[in-house]
């Protein structure tokens, strides 16, 4: 009976908050007028500026999609086929990039990209350059790097989790065949690594279309995420935005779709085969070489971090390289400007809360799932993982458009709804570590505890809990820093300047004039700092299932 | 613990209760909300004996948060719970008292008597009260003189020079749908040049921008960084820059007799949930102290304490102030173009519509066309550049029903039509001329 | 010997619509060492886990002590439980898996001590209390299981095949721990296994499970002499079977006609039709030749040490596994004919 009700109350959280919003964007795509009518849509495609959008918005997936290939690709390649000094750090050491969403980056980059930015005035110095260029452009190649630098080790994660994953005698095999290089790559290594470069590309994919905060940095405006944050300004009076939420929607449960197909397994698959790889020792020119390439991409990926850190502590940065006078007076402004401590201390308050809400979800769900036989149990499975494929900008825009002029409106109080969007898209990381924790956990272990006297209460005290919440705390930390971070649901949900959390204090900040943009960075900085401790507690606990969280499918 | 749970919840759950709030919505910068919130507060402290807070709510730039307080009132006509707009120029106010959502208010005698009735011409409050101009504005070029001296190139006097070829792609400037500041300068273009004129320096200032910003405040630093080398920039932005970079590094120019000063508003919305302490917040803009506020740098007695605002009050008594260490007075300021307010406030958005579909979304295309022009030097094809879809007859037909969306829409799809076919149509043949 | 422990009465348990249990029924009595065996797969674990109240069973009652406790739940019952992989916990040392129970039941810390120290020496685990599960050998893990499960001084103490996942020397040595623990606390335990050696070698009585039911319940003596089939008999130990025909009954005498000739048995079994089985274990084959005869060649053997197994192989082509003490062997020569014969009360005869 009990059961039932906790079931039953999970479930109706996830209908209320996850599928009532995406139903009523659905809704409200169609229901014009109070008639069904495709007029939304077609007035969404027939505008130019709106098609032009969408056709950005999908060049800069398709772009970074490539791009990304081309680093991650090759890099999990050498860590996978070589082995060399500093090998294992220099495997975290990649996975940096990631630390620092874009939108964050892109702050202090403009300072090294723009027209008389460091990097051109390098080149005019070294005598390589006469007329300066823009690196930034429209803002279009800004948006490509930023997020090309940031996504990369998503693609490193995914294609060594495929090559980790099969055995490297197919490979021999084609060889011992007579097969080249070229065709055993082709024919072999490519179909085996397909499904994970496919997923890899699909995250990677929605992902950059789905960012709000680069583009907003950049102010380039002709994206679908841009032009969904902008109509919901006007919402009442132009319905746009709907049929572009639809269209996101629509787009990632395709490719999540697709993926799931390719992929073919559940998303709750543990433990893979053990494979010996066969790593080679490079010598001399080689390994030299190798070096050169794994540095270089290290430190341009880490540019957008640098500059950041740079720009926070620049007091003047005028026609030079570097910053000519430096100050840390905005570290101190971080601690004592209202505004940022309003976000710092929201944040905190909101991360915190929302990844309670995460624990409790993920161990509920995880332990239901793994364990109980109830009814609807396939229902619960499905909803836990929807989040997955609900970008953060479409789950906002829901909520300001479901809830508004109701008690959770917004408007008046964003609170309640940023916690609940900040733990709604961390929920399935949560999920799935607990399930396959209590997977690897001997049922046995509880029954023993039972057997012995012991109650649910204290069975759950002493035996179940502090079994599973190694994993547990590992992806809670992992949620808080991401939600600590998190910017698309931020930018949109909060409204008035009390309830900001920190990445709208720095989106505010940075396009402030005077000091605005330099105390956005130090808050930057802070934040990054975060997630990095945050991060490598969580490896340290976690060990290599890191990856898990950035895979979908 | 529980106890402290507890509190943190009903600090982030409590609002509105207890302590009085204000809430305004307004596009000015942080370092104003932060002033004023402060000697608001302790000033109504002071005079009521009453602890009050200030909510500000930003929504981006001018135009986004008129758009926002639009779109809210149309779901909520009675009301939307925010007390006070505040900020982005005059003309919001004109169209927001035309379209009956502004509370009329009167400033106590002793107040209203000591603010000039106009200036340069221009009003500085609503005869009927429904809007006050609390600062003034001055709009003009903003410019990197470090990157003009190594790009050799040459100073910009007027708005007609930024339309120069040679600054091809330096230009800085901002898309008015989402900035009032930059939709003034486009008014005053038109209105100090004529419309067809006026259209041409704007097609041509247009070719020679690099891309169209979100925010204003965006190009300001965009100019300072070099991205942009010369700008259109409002004077607050402008005189912060150079405060940062050096004069040295940054210059700021208003064209002579090409430009307004234009006062920047605020206004009590419909239905505003605190009246009575926005009515004192209105009172406050306009005492000496409120008004010394703006103008006195940072630390000095009476001004403010952490950022200068740089902004110059409407009170033509404050500039006789002894202690401001400070030479402009805009009161003497010469102007000769009659800028005419009605009319920028009753075309503002069709002239945002229009700037939208004939330059920024094609802004590409655009870019492209006046470049080749700029190689061929064609005068068919240059006036073909200049073409507009309507007659100047025709505007005020337009902008009448430009509230219907069914109308707008059409034109809007027309125009972008037109300007795609008119560009492409110039690199074509271009392209056969050279 | 006589008090009732445990009555497991009518259950029936199905899982996803197919039948794992069926009316099962049997008593325990107080000292027994009960075993249930039986192939895997037979549904002999989950009859276990109903005892212990981890499965609800669909129909029927589990009566411990004159309670019925089919609706208690396993915390409530106080009956331990031997896991088949130990199911030790991994975060808690030796000596807190054990004293677990105790704490649970809130007992006094001096009391726990004192047990725990007590339990510790009875499954001879000194030494090892400070280290975790993980850092002692799969011998010493099945000790902490026992100790655990025994400390709490259960009704009745319930084994899951606990000695399978133990190589054969260290099974043996925990087989005679058991026994000797079982002695030495006199506690009523209800051991699963497939394996007929422990069962044997340890148990009072035996009751074997054929897919979803029990078939037999015995003593080991009872049920290796008499089994009820022929499953139950091949299933406890190794048997030889012949087909046939009763063609004459005498009393409790049966004349049968097989392939390899007449054969008579002794049996006080009712058997209803004419067609049987019968059969006999390898060493009631003795080396005479009286009634019941087999004759065949040496076609192989199996050496056990104390004993050899022959197999030999009759002229109809049928094989017979015969035992005979090693040093009997040398007697027996390849390609020579071999005569056996088993004495008439020790075949046993079984309905087609």
């Amino acid at each position: 009976m009990k059961r039932k009700i906790l079931f039953t109350l999970i479930l109706l959280f996830f209908l209320f908050f996850l599928v009532y919003p995406i139903f009523f964007i659905l809704l409200q795509s169609f229901y014009h007028n109070e008639k069904f009518t495709f007029e939304i849509l077609k007035i969404t495609l027939t505008n130019y500026i709106i098609r032009k959008s969408i056709i950005n918005s999908f060049l800069l997936g398709i772009i970074v999609v490539l791009t990304t290939s081309l680093i991650g690709i090759p890099l999990a390649f050498i860590f996978d086929r070589f082995s060399f000094e500093g090998k294992s750090v220099l495997r975290i050491l990649f996975l940096l990039p990631m630390i620092a969403s874009p939108f964050v980056g892109s702050i202090g980059i403009k300072q090294i990209l723009s027209r008389f930015g460091s990097l051109n005035i390098l080149l005019i110095k070294l005598g390589l350059l006469k007329n300066p260029i823009s690196w930034i452009g429209s803002g279009f190649l800004g948006i490509v790097i930023l997020q090309t630098l940031h996504l990369y080790p998503i693609m490193f994660l995914n294609i060594s989790a495929s090559l980790n994953n099969y055995d490297i005698s197919t490979e021999e095999a084609s060889y011992n065949l007579g097969a080249n290089t070229f065709q055993t790559f082709f024919k072999i290594i490519f179909p085996l690594i397909f499904p994970g470069y496919f997923a890899a590309s699909s995250i990677i994919f929605i992902w950059a279309i789905t960012d709000l905060g680069t583009p907003l940095v950049f102010e380039f405006n002709n994206l679908v995420s841009v032009k969904i944050f902008y109509t919901l300004k006007d919402i009442n009076t132009n319905p746009v935005g709907y049929a572009l939420v639809l269209i996101i929607l629509l787009l990632t449960l395709t490719l999540f779709i697709f993926t799931k197909k390719y992929i073919g397994k559940t998303p709750y698959t543990t433990g893979r085969v053990q494979v010996q790889t066969k790593e080679k020792n490079l010598k001399g020119k080689k390994l030299f070489f190798l070096y050169l390439f794994l540095f270089f991409i290290l430190l341009v990926s880490l540019i957008p971090h640098f500059s950041l850190i740079f720009y926070s502590f620049s007091k003047k940065w005028f026609f030079s390289i570097f910053p000519s006078q430096y100050t840390g007076e905005y570290y101190k402004v971080v601690f004592t400007h209202r505004l940022t401590k309003t976000g710092i201390f929201n944040s905190l308050i909101y991360s915190s809360i929302s990844t309670v809400i995460d624990i409790f979800f993920g161990f509920f769900i995880g332990y239901i799932l793994c364990r109980w036989k109830i009814k609807g149990k396939g229902l619960l499975d499905i909803l836990s993982m929807i989040p997955l494929v609900i970008p953060g900008i479409v789950l906002a825009f829901g909520y300001v458009t479901t809830f508004s002029n109701t008690i959770l409106d917004p408007k008046n109080n964003p609170v309640f709804l940023i916690i609940l969007s900040y733990s709604l898209r961390r929920i399935p990381y949560l999920v799935r570590t607990t399930y396959s924790s209590f997977l690897q956990l001997d049922q046995g272990l509880e029954e023993a505890s039972y057997s012995l006297g012991s109650n649910n209460i204290m069975t759950f005290k002493k035996i179940i809990f502090p079994l599973i919440s190694p994993g547990l705390f590992a992806g809670a930390i992992l949620a808080f820093a991401f939600s600590l971070m998190e910017v698309s649901c931020s930018l949109i949900l909060a409204i008035r300047e009390r309830f900001y959390p920190i990445s709208k204090v720095i989106y505010i900040l940075a396009g402030r004039v005077t000091d605005g943009p330099n105390t956005a960075c130090s808050l930057g900085v802070l934040g990054m700092l975060i997630t990095f401790i945050c991060l490598f507690i969580s490896t340290k606990i976690f060990a290599k299932k890191i990856g898990e969280f950035f895979r979908i499918g | 613990m529980v106890k402290k749970i507890f509190l943190v919840f009903s600090i982030i759950f409590s609002f509105g209760k207890g302590e009085r709030n204000l809430i305004i919505i307004s596009p000015h910068w942080e370092g104003i909300k932060i002033e004023i919130t402060r000697a608001f507060c302790d000033w109504y402290e002071k005079n009521y004996k009453e602890k009050v807070k200030i909510e500000w709510i930003d929504q981006g730039g001018t135009s986004d948060d008129l758009k926002y307080v639009e779109s809210l009132f149309k779901k909520n006509p009675e009301g939307i719970g925010i007390d006070i707009f505040f900020g982005g120029g005059l003309s919001p106010y004109l169209k927001l008292k035309s379209e009956n959502l502004l509370l009329k208010y009167k400033l106590p005698q002793n107040l209203l008597k000591k603010i000039s009735k106009y200036c340069a011409g221009i009003p500085n409050y609503d005869n009927e009260f429904y809007w006050y101009g609390v600062v003034l504005s001055g709009f003009g070029i903003l410019y990197n003189k470090r990157a003009l001296k190594f790009l050799n190139l040459p100073d910009a006097k007027t708005w007609k020079d930024l339309g120069n070829p040679v600054y091809y792609s330096l230009i800085g400037a901002a898309d008015p749908r989402h900035s009032g500041s930059m939709h003034m300068m486009y008014e005053i273009i038109l209105q100090t040049y004529g419309w067809e004129e006026g259209w041409k320096t704007i097609f041509s200032i247009s070719g020679n921008t690099k891309n169209f910003s979100t925010s204003a405040s965006e190009v300001a630093r965009e100019t300072s960084i070099g991205e942009a080398v010369l700008s259109l920039c409002i004077d607050s932005y402008a005189l912060a820059q150079i405060e940062v970079n050096g004069k040295e590094n940054m210059g700021f120019i208003l064209p002579e007799n090409e430009t307004v000063i234009n006062p920047d508003c605020i206004g009590i919305l419909k239905g505003a949930p605190n009246i009575e302490i926005a009515k004192r917040f209105v009172d406050f803009l306009f005492t000496y102290e409120g008004q010394l506020l703006w103008i006195q740098k940072k630390g000095k007695k009476g001004g403010p304490k952490e950022y200068s605002l740089n902004r110059f009050p409407v009170m033509p008594e404050i500039y006789n102030d002894p202690q401001l260490e400070i030479d402009i007075n805009p009161y003497k300021i010469k102007n000769t173009i009659k800028y005419d307010f009605q009319l920028a406030a009753n075309r503002w958005n069709l002239i945002d519509d229009m700037i939208g579909c004939l330059i920024i979304d094609c802004h590409s295309e655009l870019k492209k066309a006046w470049y080749i022009l700029s190689k061929t030097n064609n005068r068919r094809l240059k006036e073909k550049f200049y073409e507009i879809p309507f007659d100047k007859k025709v505007q005020r037909f337009l902008w009448e029903n430009w509230k219907d969306p069914i109308f707008r829409n059409r034109y809007i799809n027309e125009w972008i039509n037109f300007s795609l076919k008119k560009y492409r149509d110039i690199i074509v043949e271009s392209k056969f001329l050279m | 010997m006589d008090k009732e422990i445990l009555t497991v009465e009518n259950i029936d348990k199905s899982y996803e619509k197919k039948l794992v249990l069926q009316n099962i029924n049997f008593t325990v009595y107080e000292n027994d060492f009960f075993f249930i065996l039986g192939p895997s797969g037979c549904g002999k674990t989950t009859l276990l886990r109903i005892i212990a109240g981890f499965v609800e069973p669909d129909r029927g009652r589990i009566i411990l002590n004159k309670k019925d406790i089919t609706k208690t739940p396993p915390n409530k019952r106080n009956i331990g439980f031997v896991f088949q992989n130990y199911a030790l916990w991994p975060h808690m040392k030796v000596i807190e898996n054990i004293a677990y129970g105790l704490k649970i039941k809130k007992y006094s810390e001096e009391f726990i001590k004192k047990r725990v120290k007590e339990i510790i020496e009875i499954v001879k685990l000194e030494g090892v209390e400070n280290l975790y599960p993980s850092q002692i050998s799969g011998g010493q893990q099945q000790r902490v299981a026992l100790a655990r499960a025994l400390v709490i001084n259960p009704q009745i103490l319930l084994l899951d095949e606990p000695l399978s996942n133990l190589d054969a020397k260290l099974r043996d040595e925990l087989r005679r721990e058991i026994k000797r623990i079982h002695k030495e606390t006199g506690i009523t335990m209800v051991y699963v296994t497939h394996d007929q050696k422990e069962a044997m070698t340890l148990g009072t009585t035996i009751a074997v499970m054929k897919d979803k039911e029990i078939v037999q319940i015995g003593s080991p003596y009872e049920i290796y002499t008499n089994p009820i089939d022929i499953f139950v008999a091949s299933f406890i130990g190794e048997i030889n079977i012949l087909k046939g025909k009763i063609v004459k009954r005498e009393g409790d005498l049966l004349k049968i006609e097989t392939d390899e000739g007449i054969f008579f048995v002794k049996s006080k079994k009712q058997i209803n039709s004419e067609n049987v089985s019968i059969s006999f274990r390898p060493e009631s084959a003795v080396s005479e030749e009286k009634i019941n005869v087999i004759k065949g060649k040496l076609h192989d053997y199996e050496f056990y040490g104390d004993i050899v197994k022959i197999n030999i192989i009759t002229q109809k082509g049928n094989l017979f596994k015969i035992g005979v003490y090693t040093r009997d062997f040398n007697k027996y020569k390849k390609e020579e004919n071999i005569i056996f014969s088993i004495s008439e009360d020790k075949i046993m005869i079984f309905e087609q």
